[in-house]
């Protein structure tokens, strides 16, 4: 099972367009499978625990989209299936590789290549500029500088900031130290791009610009989108949705099964 | 089809890192410079310590070497007409070079072979360690242990069981310790003792070789320098043949210390005696007048009456008899009180002022000194009592034995101000580190593996121990070399050791570097440690 991309075989364009992504994905190219996955974390006595077993299957091209209230576990899933932690028990498979069996500069390797990461507070370098941001995870794979400023240009023009390469986080609004952000987590081309919460800290018409974006590199580019988040529109997007609660997942449904509303997706109160 | 395949990720080349660093640590420009500021202040303090003790010793080492010939002198002069003393030769036997000129001496004095005189050297070196140890007990302890005794009978008295049976009570019960066991000291007792005769033998050798001098080379009340002056080969000869072992090296060294001792003699008896140029004596004269005119009420006031007569005749005595020394005051303008030999060879190295006493006292004519000879004598005694202060004050520092020429106290000063900069660098590194949590697990989740953020952590530190080190370096010498300057004056700086320093800086920027290493790998292990979730978490 640990064995680098055995099973990884089937085409990515069958699965790209949304509606192919059924729930029987037992025909359907896994890239993210779970089982049993358990995580407890010790405070002093107590001990919590954050997932209590879960069993999911997110399908390459998928965008999903993952709800759940603070301390639902929601945190600690996205942790497990990004690389970012190793659960106490059960597995994670990322295209077939169990997470845990990788040693901790093998996890360096697949957070710099595979896995995007895009965070609610876009988390910059701040004395780097633009450009400098976005190759960093290139100059970590490492891609010759005089390439890596290419790709990341050409990354810059797709988030619509070529004209703004130069300038340092502080000089840019939140919209677009974002799409640097977004920018920065395709550096590497990878298969899966991690969100939490990306459109949190923006208002509506800058989140839209994100949203769009998104969506893009998931329909144009076939990327595995999970994200967390509590934005309508953009679970409107999603094709699937995912509900956890209490450590478990409570729900997981077709974005044609549910009702999309201001207030209430799906008929669940959204806290 | 992406397929993953996971292998191990790439290391990033050094010079990469440092570019990150650079980029990182200009941003941070202020807090680095608190760091670069804490090491600077370290090696500056090493340094100064460094270039002090440099100087220190190549001072020492050129003042031995200056005033070798003035001491030459004053040891023949002494060892020709003083015999040595019991304390005088027991020191002399401790520090005398094995199979030296001095051992020569004993062993024509004393009949003595070279085995009992370095017995007798041996024995010296215990002495003198006990009688330090006696000198630093109290008067109180003193006379517990060891009666109303000191010095050399101190040993001739404990010779005495019962006396030393008093010394080893009085041991026990304070708490005190002897340089060696009772044992040891028991022994030195009784060897010291039983080579009493020996020594005897030197001194009564001594003491006759000395009389011997007295009577046929200093015949006629002439002084030692009176006869080195005017040494020959031929005197030489005649001393060693009394059993002095002095070389004919020594001779134009002595001639020429000889002579210079004896004119200095003479500016010091001139400037006492009176002046002989008449426009001299009619200025003093002048001057005595208008003192005596500025400063009627005082006169008055000391006198009432008959003030005005005793003033008359004072001014009249001052007339007939016009010394030197007053000349000298009213050049200098100070009180006659206040004259003293200072002053003179001050004023005799100054512009004019060989002339000027020249002309005064007409020893040119007298004594064939001319002004030239004058200041020239006049800067030699200057030059030697100069060297003479600095020495004393130098040999302290420059005697000091151990590490580095450190002696323990400074080694553990040294020791301090590294281990309070390792702790302040640290304690800079870690509030960093708090404080760039989330731009560290970023990093992580972007793909830098625990040992890029190690080492970029610590390059970090290394540039500022460089940029630290190298500001301390160079603050330290010119703190040294002024504290040098200030104790030495001028022969500080021109007795810098510039290979010897240029290795001290080297020592301190390279001590810089890597405390500020050392400091900087506990805050790295944890950066490296931090989670690269950390990069989720919402403040």
């Amino acid at each position: 099972m640990s064995e680098p991309g055995t099973t990884s075989t089937g085409d990515v364009s069958s699965t790209a367009a949304p509606t192919a992504k059924s729930t029987a994905e037992g025909e359907l190219p896994v890239i993210i499978r779970t089982r049993n996955l358990k995580k407890s974390y010790q405070m002093g006595t107590i001990i919590t625990e954050a997932l209590r077993g879960v069993d999911v299957e997110i399908i390459r091209g998928e965008f999903i989209c993952v709800m759940g209230p603070s301390g639902s576990g929601k945190s600690t899933f996205f942790n497990m299936v990004g690389g970012l932690d190793s659960p106490t028990s059960g597995r994670v498979f990322i295209d077939e590789v169990d997470v845990a069996q990788l040693n901790a500069i093998e996890l360096a390797f697949l957070r710099c290549r595979k896995i995007g990461y895009i965070f609610q507070t876009y988390n910059l370098v701040q004395y780097m500029t633009c450009l400098e941001n976005v190759t960093v995870p290139m100059a970590f794979a490492g891609v010759p500088s005089d390439e890596a400023r290419e790709r990341g240009m050409g990354l810059l023009d797709l988030v619509g900031l070529k004209e703004r390469w130069f300038h340092k986080p502080i000089e840019m609004s939140g919209g677009q130290q974002q799409r640097t952000a977004i920018a920065r987590s395709m550096a590497n081309n990878p298969a899966i791009l991690l969100c939490d919460e990306p459109t949190g800290n923006l208002d509506l018409k800058t989140g839209a610009e994100i949203h769009r974006i998104l969506q893009g590199l998931n329909e144009e580019r076939g990327v595995t989108i999970i994200c967390a988040t509590h934005d309508h529109r953009l679970i409107d997007m999603a094709d699937r949705i995912m509900w956890i609660r209490d450590g478990r997942v409570e729900r997981l449904a077709n974005r044609s099964d549910v009702t999309v509303e201001t207030g209430a997706i799906g008929g669940k109160e959204n806290e | 089809m992406k397929v993953i395949e996971v292998k191990e990720q790439v290391r990033l080349p050094l010079m990469r890192c440092a570019e990150l660093v650079l980029s990182g640590l200009k941003y941070r420009l202020f807090r680095a410079s608190i760091t670069v500021i804490i090491i600077a202040l370290a090696g500056a303090f090493l340094m100064v310590m460094l270039t002090e003790g440099l100087i220190a010793r190549r001072v020492a080492d050129d003042i031995n070497v200056r005033i070798a010939p003035r001491e030459t002198l004053r040891f023949w002069v002494a060892r020709i007409s003083l015999p040595l003393t019991h304390l005088g030769l027991a020191e002399e036997l401790a520090t005398a070079q094995s199979g030296g000129p001095r051992w020569r001496e004993y062993a024509t004095w004393g009949h003595l072979d070279d085995n009992a005189i370095a017995n007798l050297s041996q024995l010296a070196k215990a002495h003198q360690k006990y009688l330090e140890y006696f000198k630093s007990l109290t008067e109180g302890q003193r006379r517990v242990l060891i009666g109303r005794t000191s010095d050399e009978a101190i040993f001739s008295y404990l010779a005495d069981p019962a006396k030393f049976e008093i010394l080893q009570e009085g041991m026990k019960t304070s708490a005190r310790q002897l340089p060696a066991s009772m044992d040891q000291f028991r022994q030195f007792i009784k060897d010291w003792n039983a080579t009493s005769q020996e020594r005897q033998q030197i001194l009564a050798g001594d003491a006759a070789a000395v009389a011997e001098v007295k009577k046929t080379i200093l015949a006629g009340g002439k002084t030692p320098q009176d006869v080195f002056v005017r040494a020959d080969p031929a005197l030489l000869d005649k001393l060693r043949s009394l059993g002095f072992s002095i070389s004919n090296n020594d001779l134009p060294v002595l001639k020429q210390q000889a002579a210079l001792s004896i004119d200095a003699k003479r500016l010091v008896s001139l400037y006492m005696g009176p002046a002989v140029s008449e426009a001299a004596a009619a200025q003093a004269a002048q001057a005595a007048n208008e003192q005596l005119e500025e400063s009627p009420d005082q006169q008055g006031a000391e006198g009432e009456a008959g003030g005005g007569q005793e003033a008359e005749a004072a001014a009249a005595k001052q007339r007939s008899v016009v010394l030197v020394k007053n000349l000298l005051a009213t050049r200098r303008d100070v009180n006659v009180t206040k004259v003293n030999d200072q002053m003179l060879y001050d004023e005799l190295v100054s512009r004019g002022g060989a002339e000027w006493f020249v002309e005064v006292t007409g020893c040119d004519k007298r004594l064939g000194l001319d002004a030239k000879r004058v200041e020239q004598v006049a800067s030699a005694v200057l030059d030697q009592t100069k060297l003479e202060t600095i020495k004393n004050s130098v040999s302290q520092v420059a005697s000091e034995k151990g590490f580095l020429g450190f002696n323990t106290r400074a080694i553990s000063l040294i020791l301090v101000s590294f281990v309070v900069c390792i702790v302040g660098i640290t304690n800079a590194m870690l509030m960093s580190v708090t404080e760039r949590f989330r731009e560290i697990a970023t990093m992580k989740c972007l793909g830098a593996t625990d040992g890029f953020i190690m080492i970029n952590f610590i390059l970090e530190s290394i540039m500022q121990g460089v940029a630290g080190g190298a500001v301390g370096v160079v603050l330290g010498l010119v703190l040294g070399m002024l504290r040098a300057w200030g104790s030495y004056g001028l022969m500080a700086l021109t007795a810098m050791p510039a290979l010897a320093v240029l290795a001290a800086a080297s020592v301190a920027l390279a001590v810089s570097i890597i405390i500020s290493a050392l400091a900087a790998v506990y805050p790295a292990w944890v950066a490296a440690r931090l989670a690269p979730m950390e990069a989720m978490r919402i403040e």
